[in-house]
């Protein structure tokens, strides 16, 4: 196969740049980049005009449901689901059932992800046997066997001497402890923020209290122990100024953002009448937090956009609000959100915002990240800035159709997939 | 002035003239209710569902009397929460009942937002009968009425309204209506059982009971849900009978005509004492009478039975 792409905007993420160029691939490897290339016998030549090409997308927060909630999805839909939404490489989070707590489950993630052969998946393990948060996994078998990090994500892990240990022991093999920050004590029941909207909807709510003072209590711990943290989802302006403290300090810590926490806000709960796409944890926050997550965004504060991928059944959402289940379906949205917000809307650039969903993200996990270079293998992904699209669940390749997203004009959708070499998506097809 | 809309969900968002024409609606209805023969035909050859996942005898009640006065079937379904974890989703069982040919729902539910999602995928019209923490639109429509018929107004009138602001659906209509139609309201409870941002509803917030009720017209006393002390939410029901119940010596600091108000069922000697429950100013009885008159006129609009009228020679 032999493929030419003229005049795209390249993006290196890794030294936030890019350039207008030819690239030229051959047989799943980038022979040639430059301009006006002279390729003889090409299969096929892309007009770059108005399309980005990125290398190594990866999307370091995602829940697969396999095993256990494989009617929500599982590795095969998950994978696909990935690819069309222009990642190369996924994180899958360990809070199946059972959950990925010992070396067999990380197997099983490795020897499917080799079966499917769409997109590297690359299994966080959990930080407690059990995702109990009472004692600690085996870290070490787990890492042996290919776990890129430890999180015992959906739940908070509420013993503090627990942490401590997890941070110090995972020293050893200099992984991430990925923390989902949450008092669960401040937050029982609760399914908004806590403040005006849920008062004014009778709802339960969920005080920004609950996240940052875990935040804060971890950052402690990592400075005490000088273990990796990474701090998934924020989403109050108190995270965000505690993580600022602490990467001022040199405290080993990262962290992540959702497309839907920067997007919406806790009044879109009442704007959508209790549409239960809008309930997510941490719960959509107000105004303010917005802001400053997009402030933190710009500045470094925070390293990773992340679509927290939450597919859920349409039973689990369309019923009570208080007793839906948490999260949406992000895979697939994630680029053109980012995309229309974050460059069209904001006007941040683009190397700066990709860099956050390839760069980073790949160097908090230890895992593969290919740049385009001449020589290597092509793993990256056509966007096309121009391509306008009405959101349409049914249209995921994903099983979870719950998004608050849905009927949303969206601009820079992922049209080209290539992973390892491989063209795995085009044009809204999987190509196996 | 007509009755627009499908369904009745809660009273925010409702205009002004839409809660006076319900309750000049009412007064024609209270009338039937002083009849000897309490049935008009309005509603004959509708069908009214109750559906009940909290038990209420006294809301569930006033409804079916209200449709049946109206002659209007009725058919009422209780549901228990054990059988919700059981088994059948809310949607597929009102689907159900839908497709049994109802022309209301009258819903109670714990969850908030519940009837806004029955309403938005039924044809048929839905009445919230009380949604979590949310809003309980009835009540406060016949809390405005019962008022209106002791004062002979319903605007600038002082409200203080007491106890747990926080859970209760009667306290956010109540501030809703009272609002929409310009009134000044305290509210007053302990600190943890006043929700955040409830000043944004244009309410004054007290912890101290006697500034609170100070010149009042109307003390609107909220039940007190006796678990909330087991959440630690305030130490013990002496301590609150102390500092927030309602006895004949604090109703001294408010109006002399001040009418007192309570959605029952009432706690006796915690937020509120016997004599007062009992005393020329409480007008208790005569909510829950008004009502059956509200919730006919709420039926009446909704269900747009023929002229009230024809009901007069029958
Ligand atoms: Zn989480």
């Amino acid at each position: 196969m032999k493929l030419l792409i003229r005049n795209a905007l390249l993006i290196y993420p890794e030294r936030e740049f890019q350039e207008k160029r030819d690239i030229y691939i051959e047989n799943g490897i980038i022979k040639e980049i430059g301009d006006n290339l002279h390729i003889n016998n090409i299969d096929e030549v892309i007009d770059g005009e108005g399309k980005i090409i990125v290398p190594s997308m990866t999307d370091m927060h995602t829940h697969l449901r396999e095993p256990g909630f494989e009617w929500k999805e599982d590795l095969l839909s998950g994978s696909m689901s990935a690819v069309a939404g222009g990642f190369t490489s996924i994180a899958c989070m360990p809070n199946t059932s059972p959950p990925l707590d010992q070396r067999s489950f990380i197997e099983y993630i490795y020897k499917r992800t080799k079966e499917i052969n769409l997109v590297n998946i690359y299994p966080i393990g959990t930080i407690t046997k059990g995702r109990e948060g009472k004692e600690l996994s085996e870290m070490g078998d787990m890492y042996l066997a290919g776990a890129k990090g430890f999180s015992d994500d959906g739940s908070c892990v509420m013993n503090s001497e627990i942490l401590r240990c997890a941070l110090e022991y995972s020293k050893i093999f200099n992984v991430p402890i990925i923390e989902h920050c949450e008092d669960i004590n401040l937050t029982l029941e609760g399914s908004i923020n806590w403040g005006k909207t849920a008062t004014l909807l009778g709802l339960k709510g969920m005080p920004w209290t609950a996240e940052a003072s875990i935040v804060a209590r971890d950052i402690f711990l990592a400075q005490l122990t000088q273990g990796k943290l990474h701090i998934a989802h924020v989403s109050c302006w108190q995270s965000i100024e505690m993580i600022r403290w602490a990467k001022k300090y040199g405290i080993k810590v990262s962290c992540e953002v959702t497309p839907h926490h920067l997007i919406l806000t806790e009044d879109y709960v009442k704007e959508t009448n209790y549409d239960a796409n809008t309930k997510v944890n941490p719960p959509l926050r107000t105004k303010e937090d917005q802001e400053s997550l997009w402030k933190a965004l710009e500045e470094d504060i925070i390293d990773v956009i992340v679509s927290d991928h939450a597919p859920h059944h349409q039973d689990d959402k369309l019923k009570e609000y208080d007793l839906a289940e948490f999260g949406i379906s992000g895979l697939e949205t994630l680029v053109p959100l980012v995309i229309t917000y974050g460059y069209f809307h904001r006007k941040l650039s683009l190397p700066k915002l990709l860099k956050k969903i390839s760069y980073n993200p790949s160097k908090i996990l230890n895992i593969p990240y290919i740049p385009l270079e001449k020589g290597n293998i092509a793993n990256l992904t056509i966007i096309d800035l121009k391509k306008e699209k009405i959101v349409n669940p049914l249209e995921f390749f994903s099983k979870g159709k719950n998004t608050p997203f849905k009927g949303w004009n969206l601009k820079g959708w992922p049209i080209l997939t290539i992973v390892n070499g491989k063209i795995v998506f085009r044009e809204g097809k999987i190509l196996k | 002035m007509l009755w627009k809309h499908k369904d009745l969900l809660g009273i925010e968002g409702l205009k002004k003239e839409e809660i006076e024409l319900v309750i000049e609606t009412a007064i024609s209805m209270k009338e039937i209710l002083k009849r000897t023969i309490k049935k008009v035909p309005t509603l004959r050859g509708k069908t009214i569902c109750t559906l009940f996942y909290e038990p209420s005898t006294r809301t569930r009640s006033s409804f079916e009397l209200a449709a049946k006065y109206l002659s209007a079937d009725t058919m009422s379904i209780s549901v228990s929460v054990s059988s919700v974890q059981k088994g059948e989703s809310l949607l597929d069982t009102v689907k159900t009942l839908e497709a049994m040919g109802i022309d209301a729902l009258i819903v109670r539910h714990s969850s908030s937002g519940v009837p806004y999602l029955l309403a938005n995928n039924l044809k048929c019209s839905v009445i919230n009968a009380g949604d979590g923490m949310h809003e309980h639109p009835t009540q406060a429509l016949l809390d405005v009425y019962t008022v209106f018929e002791k004062k002979k107004r319903i605007d600038n009138l002082k409200i203080a309204i007491i106890g747990d602001i926080m859970h209760s659906r009667v306290a956010r209509s109540n501030i809703y209506a009272w609002r929409i139609l310009g009134n000044s309201i305290n509210v007053c409870g302990p600190s943890t059982l006043i929700p955040p941002g409830i000043e944004d509803l244009g309410v004054k917030i007290s912890y101290n009971l006697d500034d609170a009720i100070e010149d009042a017209d109307i003390i609107y006393i909220l039940r007190l849900q006796l678990e909330r002390q087991k959440k630690g939410l305030f130490p013990s029901l002496r301590e609150y009978h102390l500092l927030f119940g309602i006895t004949p010596e604090r109703l001294k600091k408010a109006k002399s005509d001040v009418l007192v108000m309570h959605p029952g069922p009432m706690n006796r000697g915690v937020e509120i004492s016997s004599e007062v429950a009992d005393s020329i100013h409480s007008v208790i009885n005569e909510q829950v009478t008004n009502g059956v008159a509200v919730r006919m006129a709420l039926l009446y609009l909704l269900l747009g039975g023929g002229k009230i009228d024809e009901t007069s020679h029958s």
